[in-house]
């Protein structure tokens, strides 16, 4: 199951950060968000370390733990999606359906008039599509 | 005798030319955060935007009378669906739907399902006051009052609110006879 | 029915032309539009033209010279196109990141032309003399279509709006750049057109040269 999302601005600043568990564990995942952080930075501006992956907005699999699984997603605007698994055997292509989703339910956010680009994202709608997206994650996956 | 008032504005949307409606709702919104961080109060951002739509509706009747061919609408009722169905349809793309009439025939509601106007819009907290679509409700009154029609326009339901539909009421509240609203100096 | 020109309150007008009423005579792209943005939304071409008139007429009561309505202009414009670089992202590009300054320069000549305005714009060249210089024209620009400049208002130009989407798309996609809208007489023209004229700050250009 998805515990932990978070949305990150091009200067590293958090823009959206949800964890989806009932164990008090947020410190451990907003720490492992961060981490990623700089997986992301290291593997764009080292293109050819990267390879062909380079011009795609999924970047995959990030950091893998014993626990968990740290997905990442760039986009053009070089806003970074986080997310963080505890399930350890997911395809890549449920992963890429998945961030397609929430990217769509995070350009819809920042079409907002009343978003300021670069401000924490805090549009209702944006936190109820967002619950609506990772329910259905796991059920796809684990039924 | 004046050709009837067409019921439906699709075939004239059909023929004018059109642009996106993302850059016409995106430039709508630009124009009210401009609003708001000019004025900053929400009520003085109603009365900008209300005045907007007055100064378009004044400009767009000539259009629109052209456009659609209505010559005269008998009475405030006939306007109405005009409106709504033509007038609605020929610039934004949607229809409204007129109900709500009083006894009296001077007071009715416009009924939008559909707004362009309002995709990705989400208000604030902090601007709960603010009727976003009140550019709308200038252009309605300004119009009306280019055919003579004297009108008070409220919004009573608003979907950026919570609310089913955006509900417009227009109050008819006096018909200027037979004046014609400018000079002619053509 | 005659058109009024008095119904314009400040110094701008729609453009009269011989035309019955204050629309705007532009069929060509419309074909082309159609088949590019499948089934998307569209209002009238007068109901963006009579609301950006709006805009330009309320910044004229905020302002006191031309240079400063030209910025209030491009920070409205600018607040479209960061907005405009994110749809189109997600909605035309698929999954690939644009990271190369030809490539943004082309997704804006291209992509984003077409969903705003109808049409790919009609040319995108370099600066002959300055390499961080690119220059985006077109022969009418949508928003100058409508609204004819008085005399007394100089070289302002409209299309300051536009030069603050194109802005807002490239801060937006890290290419930070400097972009004003320019009139630029052509031959045997009577209207000139308007170049969008984009100098790329130094970190792009040394970013571009290090990707090789």
């Amino acid at each position: 199951m998805i515990v932990c999302l978070a949305v990150v601005g091009h200067q590293n600043n958090p823009l959206y950060i949800q964890s989806f568990t009932e164990a008090d564990d947020a410190l451990k995942l907003h720490h492992m968000v961060h981490c990623s952080l700089d997986v992301i930075d290291e593997r764009v501006d080292n293109p050819k370390k990267s390879g062909p992956t380079i011009n795609e907005t999924f970047l995959g699999l990030l950091c893998p733990t014993e626990n968990y699984k740290v997905y990442g997603y760039l986009t053009n605007t070089k806003v970074k999606f986080i997310l963080v698994t505890t399930d350890l055997d997911v395809r890549d292509a449920d992963m890429r359906t998945f961030f397609r989703r929430f990217h769509a339910a995070y350009v819809d956010a920042v079409s907002n008039p009343f978003h300021v680009p670069g401000k924490k994202i805090t549009s209702k709608t944006f936190a109820e599509r967002v619950a609506t997206i990772v329910k259905s994650f796991g059920l796809t996956t684990t039924g | 005798m004046a050709p009837a008032a067409p019921k439906s504005g699709d075939a004239i949307f059909a023929s004018v030319d059109r642009v996106n409606a993302e850059l016409f709702t995106l430039t709508y919104g630009a124009i009210v955060r401009q609003l708001l961080t000019d004025l900053e109060e929400v009520d003085e951002v109603n009365k900008q935007l209300d005045q907007m739509g007055y100064n378009i509706g004044v400009r767009l009747v000539d259009e629109f009378l052209a456009k659609s061919n209505v010559s005269r609408c008998v009475d405030f009722r006939e306007t109405a669906e005009v409106i709504a169905k033509v007038g609605f349809k020929m610039f934004l793309g949607v229809t409204a739907s007129v109900t709500n009439w009083d006894t009296e025939g001077t007071t009715c509601s416009l009924i939008m399902e559909d707004n362009p106007l309002v995709d990705f819009v989400e208000l604030p907290d902090t601007c709960q006051g603010l009727h976003y679509c009140n550019i709308l409700s200038g252009v309605v009154r300004g119009a009306l009052e280019m055919v003579s029609m004297k009108t008070e326009v409220t919004w009573l339901r608003d979907m950026l609110k919570g609310d089913d539909v955006f509900e417009l009421q227009v109050k008819l509240l006096k018909q200027i006879p037979e004046e014609y609203p400018y000079k002619d100096d053509e | 029915m005659g058109f009024r020109e008095s119904h314009f309150p400040s110094g701008l007008e729609v453009h009269k032309r011989n035309s019955p009423c204050p629309t705007f005579t532009i069929h060509i792209e419309i074909a082309l539009w159609e088949t590019l943005s499948k089934g998307k939304q569209k209002v009238s071409l007068s109901a963006f033209a009579f609301l950006f008139s709006e805009l330009v007429q309320y910044n004229q009561t905020q302002v006191d010279n031309i240079a400063e309505l030209e910025r209030r202009l491009e920070d409205a414009g600018y607040a479209v196109g960061a907005r405009v670089l994110e749809l189109l992202c997600h909605r035309e590009k698929g999954n690939r990141r644009e990271t190369r300054l030809l490539g943004i320069l082309s997704f804006i000549h291209s992509t984003v032309w077409k969903v705003l305005f109808g049409k790919v714009a009609d040319s995108l060249e370099k600066g002959t003399e300055h390499e961080d210089e690119y220059m985006n024209s077109e022969k009418e620009l949508l928003v100058n279509r409508f609204i004819s400049i008085p005399k007394d208002m100089g070289a302002f130009n409209c299309g300051a709006f536009v030069a603050g989407i194109v802005k807002g798309v490239l801060d937006n996609a890290g290419f930070p750049a400097v972009v004003t809208a320019h009139f630029v007489p052509v031959d045997g023209q009577q209207r000139p057109r308007t170049t969008i004229l984009i100098k790329f700050v130094e970190e792009v250009l040394l970013r571009e040269a290090r990707l090789g």
